[in-house]
């Protein structure tokens, strides 16, 4: 479930990638194209699965595998470097990896709004992250997060203690007084099924917002490809605006591969993710539409950060349109 | 708790040497029998060396007259001047030396021949002293901070002999301490063995194999036959001197050639 | 002394060789550096962060050696305990066993949730990988005492104390120092893995949380700068349980 567990294996999938090297662009759009998700099938995935059962990929002539992810795959090392067609990765890693010469270039982004977010029992005081990080409240989550180091510079927090994450909920669930790091789909969801209420508050309002869920390939591959990323574009778009109407379907095949989580606390999850899905950009551009201000403003974010040296034209990390990168 | 507290120090409790006899003992092991329906009396202040071939049983009796085995028939009894005495009170004043040195390779010589009053509780000034005297007795002063795999086996039994008048016992019991050195060194352990007994007058019992050594040490020799083992022979050694010349003496032979006739004897007997 | 240098020569003859294939190849094959860096960049990565690195390894190094010295002393205790009775050790040696297959990152968020965040959970991790080979060696050894000097203490009427503290620990000191040679190694590895649940970001991150911030942002060559420093922890541990181990081995073998 938690984002740290994901990055605690992937040094291993790191290492285990033998033959390191990048595609070679230079072969024809191959018959299969892998997907790889980068976590187990659950809402964030459930345009993909959507689209996969209706044929969506079939007919755009394309025939997509859908490879499950979890702990473990190190999902945009796997397309920086080949070994899939695509992938899902977060925005924010589109920008560390470019830095550190993975190129990705991202086609579709699921989610408008970052998902990530702090939770706080239904029964805190607290209405915002503001008043959250202007209090001496507890917050449990991962170490050097870019949206802490901006909500610090923001509201100060001096007085803000902040513990590692932990690895679960089950601290969080113990103590009334605690706040946690969480996806917005997953842990509260989690959590209201044993019977705790939370309230969550997103992390864009740190002012850092990166697109997340960005379904991304290779900036080889898409300078050789550029057709078949508009049709798996496309492809998605449809099975987005499928999974959106009506995600009970969809959830059910995804909970028959996830053990983790019931389809009851899937359909919970859709509808609490869909108002990150839908944007006033998505209304004028489609769904999963991403803009060069976006990118770059999070660009600059993160090069005041420290975590990129040089600003990455709009263009080599993403693909909008019918126009090929570079 | 009691059991990690070491025992109060005694002072020795009895000043005398004692007496032990065994009454009709036998012991078996499953189904072989090592020794059947024995009795022996040890005076006080005398020293008995039990004669037997190998196996015959004479080290479990030993370990029986010590109190580490138990009879199965028959019973062993202790006795001073006054009458018998408890068990439990007469363990506590018997030492012991076996055919290996049995020394704590982690532990220097004081060390070693401390131990004992080191588990009686004895304050270690006192044990210090008693360990010092005893090792200068066994003529070991050189060595007394080496540890055993620097010694000799000669040496290593010197230490062990040390640790075992440590404590001044009342009873000594060896099971063929020298069983294991050459011909040389065993003949001068046997003169300070002797001369330890002439000096301290505990009662000894001692196991061999040699009918010389028994000769010269004890007042009393006992020929065991093979397993299971009976008494085929008890005699008084009574030797004029202890010197240098006695072991080739007449008197000598002629006590060596009575005990070897009966432990021949005995072991023709019983492969009849 | 000469000598023992000499001996120490073909190891750093290979494991320059190593590093020189490996520069070579990296190059040579054109991987990227976020999948495999060569050693130059984690050597500049090691140099440009040395003041931050250092106080890293030195956080990682405390909780390390706290955990060993736990694992160490417990392990004996519990190796002693087990050592008395047949029954206790054969219904408790088991459970003991368990502890140990269980793999370390299943624990470490229990380990959390018992004994909350920081140092103390990551101290704990340490001491739980580490604990059980210095249990079974400290109970072979206990067990392998040699019988005739168990027969000298108990002619000499030893108490139970006595016959552990001057018999049975001076006889299992060889086995209890292997058993803490291997807890050396593990010590640092459970570690850094208490660090990536329960480690503090922040200036002075511990190299468990360096490692995991690293992955994140994909700074692989400060990832292996990260991993070498916590092996030299590791290595370090070792030398100095293997020095002590010869050592005793000299004051306390037959």
């Amino acid at each position: 479930m938690s984002r740290i567990l994901r990055i605690a294996f992937t040094i291993m999938a790191c290492w285990v990638l033998a033959g390191c090297r990048d595609a070679s662009p230079s072969e024809p759009a191959p018959s299969t194209i892998r997907l790889q998700l980068n976590w187990v099938p659950e809402p964030e995935f459930g345009g993909i699965y959507a689209a996969d059962a209706a044929g969506f990929f079939r007919d755009e002539g394309l025939q997509v595998e859908i490879i499950k992810g979890g702990p473990g795959v190190a999902a945009p090392q796997l397309a920086a470097s080949g070994r899939v067609e695509f992938a899902v990765v977060g925005g924010e890693q589109i920008l560390t990896l470019g830095e550190a010469g993975g190129e990705l270039v991202g086609i579709y982004a699921i989610y408008q709004d970052d998902p990530m977010a702090v939770m706080v029992h239904a029964t805190s005081p607290f209405a915002s992250l503001e008043e959250l990080w202007k209090s001496d409240a507890t917050v449990a989550c991962e170490a050097n997060l870019s949206w802490v180091t901006m909500l610090n510079e923001k509201f100060g927090g001096a007085s803000l203690k902040i513990v590692p994450h932990g690895g679960s909920i089950a601290l969080f669930a113990a103590d009334s007084n605690l706040a946690q790091q969480c996806f917005v789909f997953a842990e509260p969801v989690a959590l209201e099924m044993q019977g705790v209420a939370t309230k969550v508050f997103l992390v864009k309002e740190s002012g850092f917002n990166p697109y997340n869920g960005v379904i991304a390939t290779s900036a080889a591959y898409a300078k050789a490809n550029p057709e078949t990323c508009a049709k798996v574009r496309r492809a998605l778009q449809r099975g987005w605006e499928r999974y959106l109407k009506d995600p009970a379907p969809t959830n059910a095949v995804m909970a028959a591969m996830n053990p983790a989580m019931t389809k009851e606390a899937m359909d919970i999850a859709a509808k609490r993710q869909q108002p990150l899905i839908e944007s006033p950009d998505t209304e004028r551009l489609g769904l999963g539409a991403m803009t060069a201000e976006r990118w770059s403003n999070t660009a600059q974010q993160l090069q005041r950060l420290g975590k990129i040296t040089t600003l990455p034209a709009p263009e080599e990390i993403f693909l909008w349109g019918t126009s090929a990168p570079r | 708790m009691l059991c990690c507290m070491p025992p109060v120090a005694r002072a020795e409790t009895i000043l005398q040497p004692f007496a032990i006899v065994a009454h009709g003992v036998s012991r078996r092991f499953g189904d072989v029998e090592a020794v059947r329906d024995v009795a022996l009396q040890v005076d006080a202040g005398s020293f008995v060396a039990l004669i037997g071939p190998s196996g015959c049983g004479k080290t479990t009796l030993l370990r029986m007259l010590a109190g580490v085995d138990q009879p199965e028939s028959g019973r062993v009894e202790y006795l001073d001047a006054r009458g018998p005495i408890a068990a439990a009170v007469a363990l506590r004043g018997i030492s012991f030396c076996f055919q290996e040195p049995r020394l704590l390779p982690w532990r220097d010589v004081v060390g070693n021949v401390e131990l004992p009053l080191e588990l009686d509780g004895v304050p270690i000034g006192e044990r210090r002293e008693r360990a010092m005297a005893a090792i200068r007795r066994m003529g070991l002063d050189d060595a007394a901070t080496r540890r055993p795999h620097q010694l000799s086996g000669g040496m290593r039994m010197r230490a062990a002999m040390a640790r075992a008048i440590v404590t001044r016992p009342r009873l000594m019991l060896l099971d063929e301490p020298f069983g294991a050195l050459d011909d040389v060194t065993r003949q001068e352990l046997d003169d300070e063995l002797h001369q330890l007994w002439v000096e301290d007058r505990f009662t000894a019992v001692l196991v061999t194999h040699s009918i010389t050594e028994a000769v010269f040490l004890s007042t009393r020799a006992v020929v065991f036959s093979p397993r299971p083992a009976r008494i085929l022979l008890e005699r008084t050694i009574e030797l004029a001197a202890h010197d240098a010349a006695v072991r080739v003496s007449d008197e000598f032979n002629a006590y060596v050639r009575v005990l070897s006739l009966a432990l021949q004897r005995g072991i023709r007997e019983s492969r009849a | 002394m000469k000598h023992r240098s000499l001996a120490l020569l073909p190891p750093l003859i290979a494991i320059a060789a190593a590093l020189l294939l490996w520069e070579i190849a990296v190059r040579a094959l054109n991987v990227p550096a976020y999948l495999l860096p060569p050693p130059s960049r984690v050597a500049v990565a090691l140099w440009d962060d040395r003041a931050a690195l250092a106080m890293s390894t030195m956080r990682t190094a405390s909780a390390t050696l706290a955990g060993f010295l736990i694992a160490a002393v417990l392990g004996i205790v519990i190796g002693s305990l087990l050592s008395t009775s047949r029954r206790l050790e054969r219904g408790l040696y088991p459970l003991t066993l368990l502890f140990q297959m269980v793999p370390l990152v299943a624990i470490a968020p229990l380990l959390v949730i018992w004994l909350g965040n920081g140092i103390r959970t990551v101290i704990a991790s340490s001491a739980v990988v580490a604990i059980f080979p210095v249990i079974a060696n400290t109970l072979s050894g206990l067990r392998s005492a040699d019988p005739h000097l168990d027969e000298l203490f108990t002619l000499h009427h030893a108490t139970r104390w006595q016959r552990w503290f001057k018999l049975g620990l001076p006889s299992a000191v060889p086995s209890m120092l292997t058993g803490c040679r291997i807890a050396a190694g593990l010590a640092t590895i459970g570690a850094v893995v208490g660090e990536f649940v329960a480690g503090f970001g922040g200036a002075s991150a511990p190299l468990g949380i360096v490692i995991m911030t690293s992955l994140r942002e994909f700074r692989t060559e400060k990832v292996f700068a990260a991993v070498a420093l916590a092996s030299l922890v590791g290595f370090a541990l070792f030398g100095i349980v293997n020095g002590a181990a010869h050592v005793a081995a000299r004051r306390y073998a037959a």
